[in-house]
């Protein structure tokens, strides 16, 4: 997901090109193919450590990173300036050693935007843009472990979840249309509670 | 000789209330005024205090809402914090969600979920999620109470009855269940009163060609 650290990776094209660690940049919409296999490559930016930046500073300088503070019990930062396409198969979860909350994600977006274009474009718009993706994956975590536990693979389970989340019901939408519906989305969380239970 | 019967003087019933009508004197119209101004000021010293009880009552009413609320939490509390957890998401709440009224990281909320202890103030935090869930469910004969609070309150702002909680303002989460019909601006201008302002953007959302959601500004079609 956007926003997840990972340690002993090499970004190509970053200075020093060492393993360290890096921040996944990729938008949650763009990361995956066919809504299960990562694409082959993502935008990762290097993460080093460095002085904690003050919060009344983030607003108004240092916009070519984003600031980490007490990532591993230190001050990091993401730097913009520090990024290239690492392989995906190289992002393994062993190697995630954190994430960031929906709004942590969001300043980064919006630090990342502002960094590109000088645009500035409100977290909370950046939310609502990306709530379903987000409610999606947290259901599809939930299925992978719950199918894990019971010892199903990892890929097969990705799969059946995503066949499920979009097939249509007899209204003709699917569990993913619905998710885009704050008002729907507990419903949807409600459904696969029970399509887990009863199949 | 006859016998002379004397009538008596007494009027009889069809003489009542034919007495002569009292002439009044014509009333000037200053004296008109000030009747009516009097009676004008009545009624709003009568409004004012109507207005006064209305409000005495709803306070007494919240006031009674909340003791509900800590009532039922306490006797919640008592119960396992994985089977809250699991009613909870039976309502159909988020990990995420419930974590972030809790006050606590997702990966706690999954170690509660395993069985792992919790602390008395955090087994309070979501044994008063369940109280509340309850109040709505039952007494506002809300039906689905998960989908209620993450509803945005108002279409200018991104506020949910679940940021109210994460805020600790079940108050006004219990005042929006018992006005539902209500204008939800109240409860939002006592829990940030610049929301309008802070939440004015020119940048919209839209669903872009490829079928997903993306950001543009507002107006435009391009």
């Amino acid at each position: 997901m956007t926003g997840d650290v990972f340690d002993g990776i090499t970004i190509p094209g970053s200075s020093p090109e060492s393993e360290g660690l890096g921040i996944v940049l990729t938008h949650p919409c763009s990361m995956r193919a066919d809504g299960v296999r990562l694409i082959p490559r993502l935008h990762v930016a290097s993460v080093t450590a460095g002085q904690p930046i003050p919060l009344r500073k983030w607003h108004d300088s240092h916009f070519k990173v984003m600031p980490l503070p007490e990532l591993d019990g230190r001050h990091y930062a993401a730097r913009f300036e520090q990024m290239g396409l690492v392989n995906s198969a190289s992002l393994l979860p062993a190697k995630r050693i954190a994430c960031l909350l929906p709004y942590g994600i969001h300043l980064l977006q919006q630090r990342f935007i502002w960094y590109l274009t000088r645009f500035l474009v409100p977290t909370h718009r950046l939310a609502e843009a990306t709530a379903s993706v987000f409610e999606e994956a947290e259901l599809e975590e939930e299925w992978v472990t719950w199918a894990i536990q019971r010892g199903a693979v990892r890929d097969t389970a990705a799969a059946a979840f995503h066949q499920w989340v979009r097939s249509p019901d007899e209204s003709g939408t699917s569990p993913q249309d619905q998710l885009a519906d704050p008002q729907r989305r507990a419903g949807v969380r409600r459904a696969m509670k029970h399509h887990l239970a009863h199949g | 000789m006859s016998t002379i019967h004397r009538i008596d003087d007494a009027p009889t019933g069809a003489l009542v209330g034919h007495a002569p009508p009292r002439l009044e004197r014509t009333r000037t119209i200053q004296e008109v005024v000030d009747d009516i101004g009097y009676l004008r000021n009545r009624s709003e010293l009568l409004a004012h205090d109507s207005l006064d009880l209305h409000e005495s009552i709803g306070q007494l009413h919240s006031d009674s809402l909340d003791e509900e609320l800590r009532s039922l939490t306490v006797r919640h509390a008592r119960e396992l914090l994985p089977t809250l957890l699991e009613q909870l998401s039976t309502l159909g709440f988020s990990w995420r969600d419930i974590a972030k009224i809790a006050g606590v990281s997702v990966p706690a909320v999954r170690k509660w979920r395993r069985g792992e202890s919790a602390t008395g103030d955090n087994r309070q935090r979501v044994a008063r999620i369940v109280a509340l869930c309850e109040i709505a469910a039952q007494r506002y004969l809300i039906a689905d109470v998960a989908g209620w609070l993450e509803t945005p309150l108002h279409p200018d702002a991104p506020l949910t009855g679940l940021d109210l909680m994460a805020s600790e303002r079940f108050d006004l989460v219990l005042a929006l269940a018992r006005e539902q019909s209500g204008d939800p601006e109240r409860v939002l201008d006592e829990f940030e009163p610049d929301w309008r302002a802070r939440y004015r953007s020119d940048v919209e959302v839209f669903t872009a060609p490829d079928g997903l959601p993306g950001l543009r500004l507002a107006g435009s079609d391009s």
